[in-house]
């Protein structure tokens, strides 16, 4: 894929990210070592500006993605580029730096946040330790941020604890938090999923004004095909660490081409009560990372498996503008 | 005919803050056969009612007042003999935690044996074994995980055989208690495959209990939409989704993101109540585009109108 004319910043090249398992007594006697395949090979790039939508069920591997760009975790293989420079690559000093442009976000505000410190001390904590400005202006830095946010008035909220707010309004607090530091690239990790279901457009509807507002580009990560649908410009599908299709999101909704992806969007419940895409049923449930099928992973399930699916991995194939998918169905051979 | 009629139903909980009202004056039917969906947000008290009904309230909370008449006998005057009789035999729930209804440290088919010898049943080991291997085979689990122990089988799995234990005794309802909300978006939409079976091959009553509008549209045959501890709207799923009358149903409608929808999100404005103070008079007036100094003042009743019951001054 080509964004050469679009400033790119953020470019995740053929990433891996295995986790030892625990060795068991056949381990130990076979001397081998086992490895959970968390993310297995997995490119994509992301223009400044955009909204990235990262989908997945539990296992997919797309959180263990997040955790590798904000370098929490560190690949096995592979690259993470933030605007052309090698993360893990950077000295010391710089990496504090890249740290304090990239910044991530829950899905649990409850649990992000210290339920016996002041709203706004938490949110200035960033500040003051990184000893940015004065004391004066790290508290109007503060009420700044927890305006833009919406909770205003930021005098009446900054002396609250967490426990006085709602959960969309705890959540509102730790994108505050993760302000401060005026990042460049946020990372949202399911950020709605635990919040009241009336809260849920407001904390997307926020998400997508810091886009406005401030230039922020956002790696979306949800299981929610539909909150992907409302933010992003782009989705990225993943399945048991791979990504198997990724498309500019009007693109991905009206031409599914992974069995998969086409199996996702079938199953989000409708008010009509008739399916949103040619309804395409999966077998059972997603198998453990631990061992993935051979192949191509979603053989076992897929209802349109080919021999081949179970022998060869897909490649990567270029179908249009920027629509890639991995499925052999769409092979030239 | 009606199955379940809960009248003016009150359940407060007692918390360090003081009494907390989770359900203030519910009135509500369930007739025999029908799938009723329960949709609100936490705190509406939608929980408290699938709790209130089975009579597992916790220690910590009291019925106030009201009725709840199960095939015509007051749940609510029954003596713990003739609950345990009830439970699972009459009506039994299942939860979102399958967990917390499986032992851990027991096999799945330990789990059977227990729930018919706790009801009388004589029957030997074996046919018990043959019950239930037939009962997860229906609910599409393989039936030599009988064998295995909770953690042996996925989510999915372990949310199937939380629904054959509670319909193993063929009781008149099943309460599913935001049964899916823990699962994978493939599963979730297997196990409402799974409700449109049951609901199809046996007489079951369901109370089906989510937070997911979509859900409801695709499962049940009326939807009860609960704010604060209160019902606000009750009627025809098809109808009350094409056509809300409470601002609460009609906000809620389009605050969620649809695929093919308008991506121009309508979030509903405010926060959902303190129920430690709850708001007077219509608890949705404070988040209400159309509320008035009579929302403020007079509580709205759960009235009759046309093909459904509304609670608005304005409906």
């Amino acid at each position: 894929m080509s964004h050469a004319t679009m400033h790119e910043i953020l470019r995740v090249e053929n990433l891996k990210v295995y986790f030892p398992l625990k060795r068991t007594i056949e381990d130990i006697v076979a001397r081998r070592q086992r490895f959970l395949k968390a993310v297995d090979n997995v490119s994509f790039n992301m223009p400044e500006g955009a909204i990235m939508a990262l989908v997945g069920e539990s296992g997919s591997g797309k959180t263990t993605i997040a955790r590798t760009v904000v370098g929490l975790v560190e690949p096995t293989d592979g690259h993470v580029y933030f605007r052309g420079r090698d993360i893990f690559s950077l000295e010391r000093e710089e990496f504090k730096v890249y740290r304090r442009k990239v910044q991530m976000i829950f899905q649990d505000p409850a649990v992000s946040l210290n339920p016996r410190m002041k709203i706004g001390d938490q949110v200035k904590y960033p500040l003051d330790v990184n000893k940015i400005g004065t004391k004066e202006e790290r508290v109007e830095k503060t009420m700044k941020v927890l305006k833009d946010v919406g909770l205003s008035p930021p005098e009446d909220f900054y002396n609250r604890y967490p426990h006085q707010l709602s959960g969309g309004q705890k959540q509102r607090v730790a994108i505050a938090r993760s302000l401060v530091l005026e990042p460049e690239l946020l990372i949202a990790d399911e950020p709605i999923s635990n919040i009241d279901v009336s809260a849920r457009a407001q904390i997307l509807n926020l998400l997508q004004q810091l886009r406005d507002r401030l230039h922020l580009s956002i790696l979306y990560i949800t299981h929610d095909l539909s909150s992907a649908w409302a933010i992003s410009d782009q989705v990225a599908v993943m399945y048991l660490g791979k990504i198997v299709e990724m498309a500019p999101t009007s693109e991905i909704f009206s031409n599914p081409l992974h069995p998969y992806t086409q199996a996702l969007i079938s199953a989000v419940p409708s008010l009509k009560g008739f399916p949103l895409a040619r309804k395409t049923k999966l077998r059972g449930e997603i198998p453990s990372p631990v061992n993935p099928p051979s192949g191509c992973r979603l053989h076992p399930r897929c209802p349109f498996a080919m021999p081949v699916c179970r022998e060869k991995e897909p490649e990567i194939i270029t179908l249009g503008r920027d629509h890639i998918v991995a499925c052999h169905l769409y092979s030239k051979s | 005919m009606t199955l379940l009629e809960i009248r003016n139903l009150k359940v407060s909980y007692n918390t360090r803050r003081g009494k907390v009202e989770a359900l203030s004056g519910v009135s509500l039917d369930v007739k025999q056969g029908e799938v009723l969906g329960v949709v609100g947000e936490s705190g509406s008290g939608k929980s408290t009612l699938g709790l209130a009904i089975m009579r597992i309230l916790p220690r910590y909370s009291q019925i106030e007042q009201g009725e709840i008449f199960f095939d015509g006998r007051d749940i609510l005057k029954l003596d713990d003999e003739e609950l345990r009789e009830m439970r699972g035999k009459e009506v039994s729930i299942v939860f979102q935690d399958p967990y917390s209804s499986l032992n851990p440290v027991r096999k799945i088919v330990d789990h059977f044996i227990e729930l018919f010898t706790e009801h009388g049943y004589t029957y030997e080991k074996e046919e018990i074994e043959k019950i239930a291997s037939q009962l997860l085979e229906k609910m599409g689990v393989p039936p030599e995980k009988l064998h295995d122990y909770p953690h042996q089988l996925s989510g999915g799995q372990r949310q199937r055989v939380a629904i054959a234990l509670g319909l193993a005794l063929n009781p008149k309802l099943l309460i599913a208690d935001e049964i899916t909300t823990a699962l994978d978006a493939l599963v979730e939409a297997q196990i409402v495959e799974l409700l449109k079976e049951i609901k199809k091959d046996y007489k079951t009553s369901i109370m089906f209990i989510t937070h997911n509008m979509g859900l409801v549209a695709q499962l049940a045959d009326r939807i009860a939409v609960m704010y604060a501890g209160r019902l606000v709207e009750v009627g025809k799923t098809s109808e009350v989704i094409e056509k809300p009358r409470h601002p609460y149903t009609r906000a809620l409608l389009l605050s969620v993101p649809r695929i093919g929808g308008s991506k121009a999100l309508q979030p509903i404005p405010g926060e959902p109540p303190d129920m430690r103070k709850p708001p007077s008079g219509c608890r949705f007036h404070p988040r209400c585009p159309l509320a008035t100094d009579l929302c403020v003042r007079e509580i709205p009743v759960l009235r009759n109108i046309g093909d459904r019951y509304v609670a608005c001054h304005y409906a």
